[in-house]
């Protein structure tokens, strides 16, 4: 079981949704409004102190949380299912990251995008602060129904002991719904 | 063992009895192969009846010089290829599932029977009566992927048999490769 992270320090959001803009696949916060949503969960990258830009899992979650209001340059406004279907065109398996995603941001995890394919996300200890904290876990995501490739499990687990990570597998079933499984390359070596 | 002195055995359906108590008794003392008839949890490795092998043991020690196989007659002891044929016969997937047996037993475990745990085999560092399993091994179904239902299956059952439980699996090159899986809450 976790401890609960202490009070957060982090800046809290304006109750309003910050405007963010859609262009060219791609959704961006730009001016003063960018470092203060970066803060305040760790969200996208931060470019030169005032653009961030946001991957398509975070644009989701911070959409149905209302924390932004994605339009083009046209002032034509997207809302999620708008998004989904925007996004999903150029990142395929969009729906089921996103459900895993938001699954471990709703448990209270910062969560960052993985690096490399398949490894999905790199999940940090509760209340981080991303300049100081070093990820607790790599994740992939299993869904029922398709399998995983042995030699896959077997390259991401090397990837995640190279970076003194843990594995986590997200099982997500049929409905959507995620447990979490830790997987390690079992030492087996008898010793008498 | 020289090849002079190999222990006669012989396949009664899908077991393979070792007749003499002394042979059986050698068996088990040596790396606990076989099972004494209706001994649940043997004592001491000196017993008083016929034993069982399974297909993967005697397979094992048939390669290993130990014993010899017949059906019938005692004069025409089989051979590997046969011997396989019949255990495929009446364990399915008896080969892949051998593949992990063997490499156990090279890595030196004692390897025994894993279903009352709901695995395939479980592994001791000593032997039975001696310590407790080490962990509990599951061969996959297909060789080369693990499916969403393998993994919880693995994670919870680890967790209700207090035991470690390791997904066994040969890559495409042959070879083996374990993985442990447990259940977390984050």
């Amino acid at each position: 079981m976790e401890i609960k992270a202490p009070e957060d320090e982090r800046p809290q959001l304006p109750d309003e949704s910050i405007p963010a803009q859609f262009s060219r696949g791609r959704v961006t916060v730009k001016g003063e409004q960018a470092p203060l949503l970066y803060e305040a969960g760790y969200y996208g990258t931060l470019k030169n102190g005032n653009k961030l830009i946001l991957e398509p899992e975070e644009v989701l979650l911070l959409v149905r949380r209302q924390r932004i209001q994605v339009s083009d340059s046209k002032g034509t406004n997207f809302e999620f299912a708008d998004l989904l279907e925007q996004l999903g065109e150029r990142h395929p398996g969009l729906w089921t990251r996103f459900l895993v995603y938001s699954d471990l941001r709703s448990r209270g995890y910062v969560v960052r995008t993985g690096y490399g394919k398949g490894l999905l996300f790199r999940v940090y200890p509760r209340g981080a602060k991303l300049n100081e904290a070093t990820a607790k876990y790599f994740v992939c995501v299993i869904s029922e129904g398709v399998p995983l490739k042995v030699t896959e499990i077997e390259t991401f687990s090397k990837q995640a002991k190279r970076n003194r990570k843990k594995l986590m597998l997200a099982v997500l079933d049929r409905q959507g719904e995620t447990t979490y499984y830790l997987v390690a390359p079992a030492d087996i070596v008898a010793e008498k | 063992m020289p090849a002079t002195q190999r222990i006669p055995t012989q396949i009664v359906e899908n077991k393979v009895i070792v007749w003499d108590p002394a042979d059986g008794s050698k068996l088990y003392s040596n790396g606990f192969y076989g099972k004494p008839l209706g001994i649940r949890k043997p004592k001491t490795t000196e017993f008083d009846r016929p034993s069982q092998l399974s297909f993967f043991e005697a397979l094992h020690l048939l390669r290993k010089g130990t014993i010899e196989i017949f059906i019938e007659d005692p004069k025409a002891p089989l051979d590997e290829r046969r011997l396989i044929a019949i255990a495929e016969e009446h364990h399915q997937d008896f080969s892949r599932k051998y593949q992990v047996y063997e490499d156990l037993r090279k890595r030196g475990f004692v390897v025994r029977p894993g279903l009352k745990f709901g695995a395939d085999f479980a592994v001791y560092r000593q032997g039975p009566g001696i310590d407790h399993s080490l962990f509990i091994v599951e061969v996959i179904a297909k060789s080369d992927e693990v499916s969403a239902i393998e993994v919880v299956r693995a994670g919870r059952l680890a967790t209700s048999v207090r035991k470690r439980f390791v997904l066994a699996t040969s890559t495409e090159k042959g070879k083996i490769r374990y993985f442990v899986f447990s259940w977390i809450k984050p």
